[in-house]
């Protein structure tokens, strides 16, 4: 199992590497000039032309990339265009409190998402699972910004009891934005759990194990559940990989220096380090969760095996 | 659970900010800062922050007028090649180092290395003599007018020559001047905050210290403020307003910038060459309801080729929204069944809007097209890829906007309308080229001479405003809203915003 993991960890690297000529290609696709956008509105020519030069951006776009390539070798992502701050010196500026919002989320989401499903599958038909999706479908179709917005007003504005926005290191200024951001995902997983659920139920062990006279509670939390979270593990794991990725809409409603405000502040100003990094990143964080995932069905479900 | 609820709640209300005892300003804004190096700053927010912690040999004032800040007094020869400062003495950086020609030669070298995105300031400069420990002079390569603007500009602010030396570019994350404000800390993509200088040589800062946060959403800004989490905000987002002006707590503020929004009109296409479809266009916008609607209403209609607040700005007569003189013209012209053009706007949501109403009303005259809406970066690339020899000129009208960012008439013009300025050098997007202007816009610069500058713009603004070059919409107010504690922090009309005087009330 662990050789796997090793070499599971391995064949990483080559899906990064195509993944960096994606990116690279990608971004220079764009239309949009960094070095313009770097001189401001009322720049002239030769200032344009000055920072063109800085950039490298006046070499062949081959070049470029070997450069780009050779640096990315030995592990440097290069600077940011913007700041002339190293990319790797931002991204860790950025990723902790991405990762703290995910987390955080996460968490929440996963626990009640589940929870939901699981008593809308278990009292299937009833008032129960009618109450549960209808609070998961609202959680779904609510767009995170009005959600983020209207609780800003409520529990900031005229309770005052929450920081509007920011992030100072405070535990109250997590609680607002992890709601909001865990708000679509419990949703989701609700929904996700209740079919999984209903699927496993229809399954004959489950009809075996009753006609064997095991108790409906067991049935349903040692047969049935244990089944349908391998299913739901896959989903808590893409939506993470999501998260991972720092949620736009609630970064910039709350104020929260993540990586997704990184995203739209670079490819606002074609900041092509920046966007090259954060691809690679993202590529990185899938093919990773992917293989967590995996490891997990193993621990859940003895059957499954890797060798 | 119900323990578990109890201890959540307990830790909120520890965490709840407490703002007893010191004088600390939140300053919540739309934008993040980007560098702290004036020389190498190029957005007008980072250059606001920077005012609060340097200071030039000149300045603007509330108004946008010069006055001098770290320079006495100034001359200047006639011919306008040589300008001579008197500096003041006495002053020191943060960093105990002494304020001194020495400090001023290694600032406008440094700039003048042109290595930094607002070297072009000194691009006129052919040398920098120290006359003595406080006087220098600049010497030009040609006639320079309004070079004093460019020192008075806040790329020009002089840093202290001990951490340029220290920290070389890297200064960027570490600057120290002279001004109101110590720089304490700067997160990148989070906040800056400064402190304040109790040493400070123009009387006492009665704060103690401004944290500048970006707060992108703007709803998010307004609840910052309205929860007294932040004491002003900017911009104040105009769809807001009407919430804004019901809270008892907070003041708005509002006034008029020196932001023009104008369509560009490609004059290398027939049609648009015509300068009686330019008119007629200009007769066919109906300005009100574009800053009503698309605006908010925070804007004022535009009434020269320069906005109210610049250097040498003279009033012209408006162009009304007229239909049937707008109809008249273009028949005049021979445009009776009207042409197609393309519109092409950035994406923003207000110009978005604005192209649309314009798209709407000029429909009415017969000028039809499609709107083509990108993103910033994508609407310099595609302005700047045309050519004054394209084949076959693109029959577009962009939305444009600029803000002269030295306050002064040369920058406001220059760029935009001189025959020089086509694109890819500078910003003649429509590629209007007129002998006269060209001839007015070297008159002003000629001299530095006041009078005889402001006769050059004044006949410069007089020709031009009938020549219809854009399609003339307005000028944008600035708004800002802040706590009614606080006083003495406001915006200037380029955009940016002075902290030195700011007084926050128990």
């Amino acid at each position: 199992m662990i050789k796997y993991f090793l070499k599971r960890c391995i064949a990483i690297l080559p899906v990064l590497l195509v993944v960096s000529i994606l990116a690279f290609a990608f971004v220079h696709l764009l239309p949009g000039d960094p070095a313009r956008m770097m001189a401001g509105d009322d720049a002239d020519a030769a200032t344009i032309e000055m920072l063109r030069q800085e950039l490298g951006l006046d070499k062949p776009l081959p070049m470029q990339y070997f450069t780009y390539m050779g640096k990315l070798a030995k592990g440097d992502l290069g600077m940011s265009l913007r700041t002339k701050i190293p990319v790797y010196d931002e991204l860790r500026l950025r990723y902790t409190p991405t990762m703290y919002l995910a987390m955080a989320g996460m968490a929440w989401s996963v626990i009640i998402g589940v929870f939901f499903g699981a008593v809308a599958a278990i009292y299937n038909g009833k008032w129960q699972d009618y109450t549960a999706m209808l609070v998961s479908v609202s959680g779904i179709s609510v767009p995170q910004f009005w959600l983020g917005l209207l609780a800003i007003q409520l529990f900031s504005v005229h309770l005052g009891w929450l920081p509007v926005a920011g992030y100072t290191g405070k535990f109250s200024e997590l609680i607002l934005p992890a709601f909001t951001l865990g708000a679509t995902v419990a949703a989701i997983m609700a929904r996700f759990t209740l079919s999984a659920f209903l699927d496993v139920l229809d399954e004959e062990y489950i009809s075996t194990a009753r006609a064997k006279g095991v108790t409906e509670t067991l049935v349903m939390w040692k047969h049935a559940f244990r089944n349908a979270l391998i299913p739901v593990i896959t989903m808590v794991g893409l939506q993470f990989g999501f998260l991972l990725g720092g949620s736009v809409v609630v970064e910039t409603v709350f104020a929260w220096p993540g990586l997704g405000r990184y995203m739209i502040e670079a490819v606002a100003v074609r900041d092509y380090p920046v966007l090259q990094a954060l691809l690679l990143l993202y590529s990185f964080h899938f093919v990773f969760i992917n293989l967590l995932v995996d490891m997990v069905y193993a621990l859940i479900n003895p059957e499954i095996r890797y060798e | 659970m119900k323990r578990m609820v109890l201890t959540l709640l307990a830790l909120v209300l520890l965490a709840a900010p407490s703002y007893a005892g010191t004088k600390d300003i939140i300053y919540a804004s739309e934008s993040t800062a980007k560098s702290l190096d004036p020389h190498d700053t190029s957005d007008t927010y980072s250059g606001s922050i920077q005012r609060a912690i340097m200071q030039g040999l000149m300045g603007f004032d509330k108004d946008l007028h010069i006055i001098p800040l770290l320079a006495e007094s100034y001359t200047f020869n006639p011919e306008a090649t040589q300008f001579t400062f008197k500096l003041r003495k006495g002053i020191k950086f943060h960093d105990g180092t002494p304020f001194n020609a020495e400090a001023v030669r290694i600032n406008i070298e440094r700039m003048m290395t042109g290595k930094y995105k607002r070297s072009s300031l000194m691009k006129p400069v052919k040398e920098l003599v120290v006359l003595d420990a406080y006087t220098v002079q600049f010497n030009l390569k040609e006639p320079f007018g309004a070079f004093v603007n460019a020192i008075a500009h806040p790329g020009s602010l002089i840093q202290s020559p001990k951490a340029i030396e220290t920290y070389g570019d890297e200064v960027s994350k570490h600057p120290v001047g002279t001004g109101p404000f110590i720089f304490d800390e700067w997160v990148s993509g989070d906040h800056v905050t400064i402190k304040k200088n109790p040493d400070y040589w123009r009387g006492e800062v009665k704060v103690d210290s401004i944290t500048f946060r970006p707060i992108p959403e703007s709803g998010s800004r307004l609840a910052m403020l309205r929860a007294g989490q932040a004491q002003y905000i900017y911009p104040m987002p105009a769809e807001l307003l009407k919430i804004a002006e019901r809270d008892k707590k907070i003041d708005i503020l509002k006034q008029p910038s020196i932001i023009a929004r104008y369509l560009v009109l490609n004059t290398q296409f027939k049609p648009l060459a015509n300068v009686k479809v330019r008119q007629a266009i200009n007769y066919a916008l109906d300005k009100q309801a574009i800053m009503k609607i698309a605006w908010g209403g925070a804007a004022t209609q535009l009434d020269s080729i320069l906005p109210p607040n610049l250097q040498f700005y003279k009033k012209q007569s408006a162009w009304p929204y007229d239909l049937a003189k707008a109809k008249a013209l273009m028949k005049e012209a021979g445009y009776e069944n009207g042409f197609e053009v393309v519109f092409i706007t950035p994406n923003a949501s207000n110009r978005l809007r604005a192209t649309e109403m314009t798209q709407q009303q000029l429909k009415k005259i017969g000028i039809t097209g499609k709107i083509q809406s990108m993103d910033i970066a994508s609407f310099y690339n595609k302005l700047e890829g045309h050519k004054v020899d394209d084949t076959t000129p693109l029959p577009f009208i962009a939305f444009g906007g600029w803000s002269a960012s030295t306050g002064d008439a040369d920058w406001g013009t220059r760029p935009l309308l001189s025959t020089d300025a086509f694109p890819p050098s500078m910003s003649n997007f429509g590629f209007f080229s007129d002998e006269k202007v060209d001839g007015f816009i070297k008159a002003g610069l000629a001299s530095a001479d006041p009078k005889v500058r402001e006769k050059a713009y004044a006949d410069l603004q007089d020709y031009i405003w009938d020549q219809a070059p854009w399609g003339y919409l307005m000028v944008d107010s600035l708004v800002a809203a802040k706590s009614k504690k606080l006083t003495g922090i406001y915006p200037l009309p380029d955009g940016a915003f002075s902290v030195e005087a700011a007084e926050l009330a128990d």
